[in-house]
């Protein structure tokens, strides 16, 4: 198999199946719009992912090369929210940061995937936690007025079924 | 079919149902009555506050992958997570983001714009399954007023006798394989649905009018003729001021806001086979806060026991696929609402 050559916003280059780094749709359309698989020493660059987290990145893509694609779309089966396998959770035990800079490499590099793993466990951990709690968790200022909070309030209490 | 609708209801009855009435007004009365709810559309958000909400200590993450984390939170904790500041709150209370949601959980689904509350309704209630309960008489007469009991009255056979059994792949009955059966004079009963508690429910039937569907297996006798009845009738929230009695006399103190029944006469040698009876209500006014489930039945022969004919797994659904998408004819919050998410919808 083919290799070609990652570089980091830092600087570093990671050599890469060409398999393995088309799981990005981002480096797919890249290489075949400006053809540069026929290129030997071709480096692509990415400016918008560091070293430490595209290493994260190429180690996730290269467990997950052989998975299948995802299956047929069925109408009556319901899709699970925290259908997480133990190897993504393994994989995902990393600081907020990480976790933050992660979501955004797999937005960039448009790896549908690591996407929705990364944005489920972001889900599950705010799920159930007050909105106070949530604020501090992320540093989000409360930016409601008084009365703009109870007409939020108000309106989801309207909208509850008991 | 007989139209001597005798008293099955006591007096009492009617009492303790007028009791239950005034109890449940008190108990909704600081929410906003439904016809005068407006829904507040977007919060105003000034420039300088523009990031809060979409920076995670820090690290600022675009709107829209904010709502695809969003879109895994069950549906039913996403309310509660509005007040942790006004971009959240405009996120989940956009059409963008649920649908995103329904998407996800029906993936053949074609793309349709409806506000963000009726997905809402749509994934944290039940308002738009099935409403009508113990359609198989697998509880007995759980959840029904029997309305007229003539002839040797009303009676649940499992399996159905006389007849070919209910169809094994039919939703409808749940698994059941029991039906209810008439006799030789007129056997009537009825099912209140009330959607007094379903707010949203009522308000979307106010503003969107979907269709309601109703329906009902049917079968007679292989050996005797029958006739059957399937009604529904919508009431406003007046209803449980009145007693049956007053609402079937002559002069009704209460008159529906629709009405629809359809009748079928099997005649002798052709019954048998089940079959499906339906009725589907496209327009009506609005206001509606009871729907009656009504069917009733007898045998055309007269014969002693109980040759009538059989009913089962009723249905009574507010049809989730006939709201009309957004146009521009809405109100003004929607309107604003839908314009501002255009960029969202990607």
């Amino acid at each position: 198999m083919p290799n070609i050559k990652l570089q980091s916003s830092d600087g570093e280059t990671f050599e890469v199946d060409v398999e393995i780094a088309k799981c990005s749709v981002t480096i797919k359309t890249m290489l075949e719009d400006l053809g540069m698989d026929d290129e030997e020493e071709e480096v692509v660059p990415l400016p918008n992912v560091n070293s430490a987290i595209l290493r994260k990145v190429i180690h996730w893509a290269t467990y997950h090369k052989d998975d299948p694609p995802p299956p047929e779309d069925d109408e009556n089966k319901e899709k699970r929210t925290d259908d997480i396998s133990s190897w993504d959770a393994d994989f995902l035990k990393v600081d907020q940061g990480t976790l933050f800079e992660l979501i955004l490499a797999a937005n960039y590099l448009d790896i549908k995937g690591l996407l929705d793993v990364t944005c489920k466990t972001v889900a599950n951990m705010i799920k159930g936690k007050a909105p106070e709690e949530i604020r501090k968790t992320f540093n989000i200022k409360n930016d409601f007025t008084a009365s703009e909070e109870e007409q939020v309030r108000k309106e989801n209490e309207w909208c509850e079924e008991k | 079919m007989g139209n001597n609708h005798n008293s099955g209801s006591s007096s009492s009855s009617s009492e303790t149902k007028k009791f239950k009435g005034a109890t449940k007004m008190t108990n909704t009365d600081h929410f906003t009555p439904v016809d005068k709810f407006e829904f507040m559309g977007l919060l105003e958000i000034s420039e300088q506050e523009s990031t809060n909400g979409l920076c995670f200590n820090d690290i600022y993450l675009p709107e829209e992958v904010l709502l695809n984390i969003l879109s895994y939170v069950p549906p039913k904790n996403l309310l509660p997570l509005t007040l942790v500041c006004k971009k959240w709150c405009n996120i989940i209370k956009s059409e963008a983001l649920w649908m995103e949601i329904h998407k996800k959980k029906h993936p053949n689904w074609q793309r349709k714009k409806l506000p963000w509350y009726i997905y809402y309704c749509y994934h944290t209630t039940d308002s738009f399954k099935n409403m009508l309960k113990n359609g198989n008489g697998q509880e007995k007469y759980k959840h029904w007023k029997v309305v007229s009991n003539e002839g040797d009255q009303f009676q649940i056979e499992n399996p159905p006798k006389g007849c070919d059994p209910l169809p094994s792949d039919v939703p409808d009955f749940n698994g059941k394989t029991s039906c209810f059966v008439t006799s030789f004079y007129e056997c009537n009963k009825i099912q209140e649905i009330s959607l007094r508690e379903k707010r949203l429910l009522r308000y979307i039937l106010n503003k969107f009018m979907p269709h309601i569907y109703v329906s009902e297996w049917m079968a007679g006798r292989f050996d005797c003729g029958c006739a059957y009845k399937l009604g529904i009738r919508g009431y406003n929230d007046q209803y449980d001021e009145h007693t049956y009695e007053e609402l079937q006399s002559e002069e009704p103190t209460l008159m529906p806001l629709f009405q629809m029944s359809k009748k079928v006469l099997i005649d002798q040698w052709q019954g048998r086979t089940w079959q499906k009876v339906e009725i589907l209500i496209e327009e009506y006014p609005k206001n509606v806060a009871v729907l009656v489930f009504e069917h009733a039945g007898q045998d055309t022969q007269f014969w002693k026991g109980h040759y009538g004919s059989k009913m089962a797994g009723g249905v009574v659904r507010v049809v989730f696929d006939s709201i009309e998408p957004l146009s521009g004819a809405l109100k003004e919050t929607s309107s604003r609402r839908l314009y501002q998410n255009e960029d969202m919808d990607v």
